[in-house]
């Protein structure tokens, strides 16, 4: 017997339809993931290109690698209208503008070529953008780039109401090429009162020919771009995504086990609590995922707690993917990751309730402390494994 | 106790290990035929490959 025959789930970020992601563990479909998200979105597929997934359909994102993992995002709204469209609600001096001039990153030929010479400057004009200082006042203006033959780039962030700078605008030319398209990204804060930003695409002291593509300007808890969301002449929100599958008590054990996950963390900023689990809130479920900032594995069991310190906030998080199993059984459970097992736990418990939903939320709860971040395999065991299984595993 | 006179450990046993071929590969083209059949499309299967490799490299 092996760890693949062994499993009784095993999830990966390879097939899926719309509603979807399927489980190579059971054959029988039991455990085929329902995926629900009420709005379109964007993935980086294959090609490396940005590519639209319809509404239930699972991200399957190569972002980070070349192989494909579950992109789970947060909610996220683009306040930036006409994200791809540099000849509306824009004003601007010195600079030509030839719209559709090369291909961009979605891979058609609708990048915008911008022609800039001394004192050249373009910017949003008409109507700004609406932001307030909830959460911090935090944004993450995000476009992609490339260069031509230009000898400065600048981008910078202005008041839409005093016309005063928020972001001075600031060279990145030394972050993008001549070959390849870069995502460029830069978080702002703003004060309390601002409620209208603009952006100065071309920002005053920019000079030479260069590309731009899909501008976006998306608040959060955290300063960071999420996947790209085109708009037209209103924002556009892009809802988050879970997935949930229930009736799988015929493949689980609620007296000893494993889950084991291989994920990546989408920021490295202190957020909310993002978990997926086995089980639900009757007593029985077992939790892997992000606590504030740091990783997290629970077990409870019969309404006790197998393994108490809930959050190790050593290692330190990071954008990579990493493996992370939690063993447990009544007297002997355990949280390894990367190869070490980090907390171990000997409190005894009597199991109570089947676990019997898979889930992207803590506890099996509807849409609660959802997981946020890129999965590339879900495995499951029945039995507890040891050590040195554990340690091959999450090595 | 014959497995053992046999020089067989019964925890080697890997996924196919009976009857050859490749198994992994097996596990793949019925699940990529189930995929297929409900309307659902599969990538990067040298990835899928090599997740299910190590595993069942795994005893």
């Amino acid at each position: 017997m092996t760890l693949l025959t062994d499993a009784k789930i095993i999830t990966t970020g390879n097939s899926s339809k719309a509603g979807t992601l399927y489980s190579i563990v059971p054959d029988s479909g039991l455990a085929d993931l329902d995926i629900t998200r009420a709005t379109t979105a964007t993935r980086i597929d294959s090609a490396g290109l940005i590519e639209s997934v319809a509404i239930n359909e699972p991200q399957l994102d190569y972002s980070l690698e070349s192989c494909p993992s579950l992109l789970i995002e947060p909610e996220r709204t683009n306040l930036y209208i006409y994200s791809n469209d540099y000849t509306t609600n824009q004003t601007g001096t010195n600079v030509v503008v030839t719209a559709n001039a090369a291909t961009s990153p979605d891979g058609t030929a609708n990048a915008t070529k911008f022609e800039v010479s001394s004192g050249g400057y373009r910017l949003t004009w008409g109507t700004f953008f609406s932001v307030s200082s909830a959460n911090n006042g935090f944004y993450t203006c995000s476009f992609y780039a490339k260069n031509i033959n230009a000898t400065e780039m600048k981008v910078g962030i202005f008041d839409g109401s005093t016309f005063a700078n928020i972001v001075t605008p600031f060279s990145y030319i030394s972050q993008v090429n001549t070959s390849t398209w870069t995502r460029v990204s830069f978080a702002f804060q703003v004060a309390s009162g601002t409620t209208l930003v603009g952006v100065e695409v071309v920002g005053t002291g920019s000079l030479g020919d260069f590309l731009l593509f899909g501008h976006q300007i998306e608040a959060g808890e955290w300063p960071q771009e999420t996947s790209y969301i085109p708009t037209t002449s209103g924002s556009v929100t892009r809802n988050k995504t879970y997935f949930s599958k229930t009736g799988i008590s015929s493949l689980t054990n609620n007296a000893e086990g494993v889950l084991y996950l291989e994920f990546a963390f989408l920021n490295v900023i202190n957020g909310d609590q993002q978990i997926m689990s086995i089980g639900e809130n009757s007593g029985a479920s077992v939790n892997i995922g992000r606590w504030g900032n740091g990783y997290l594995g629970t077990a409870t069991m019969g309404s006790t707690n197998l393994t108490f310190q809930l959050n190790f906030l050593a290692p330190i998080p990071d954008l990579l993917f990493h493996k992370q199993a939690i063993k447990y059984k009544s007297g002997d459970t355990a949280i390894w990751w990367g190869g070490v097992e980090y907390v171990t736990s000997t409190t005894t418990a009597t199991p109570a309730n089947p676990l019997d939903k898979i889930s992207s939320t803590y506890n099996g709860l509807t849409n609660f402390w959802g997981f946020e971040g890129r999965i590339k395999s879900i495995v499951y065991y029945d039995t507890i494994l040891t050590d040195a299984q554990l340690l091959a595993l999450t090595t | 106790m014959l497995a053992l006179k046999l020089g067989i450990s019964l925890n080697n046993i890997k996924a196919g290990g009976g009857g050859g071929g490749d198994p992994v590969g097996t596990i793949i083209t019925d699940f990529t035929n189930r995929v297929s059949t409900d309307g659902g499309t599969t990538e990067g299967e040298a990835c899928l490959t090599t997740i299910l490799t190590d595993l069942n490299d795994l005893s």
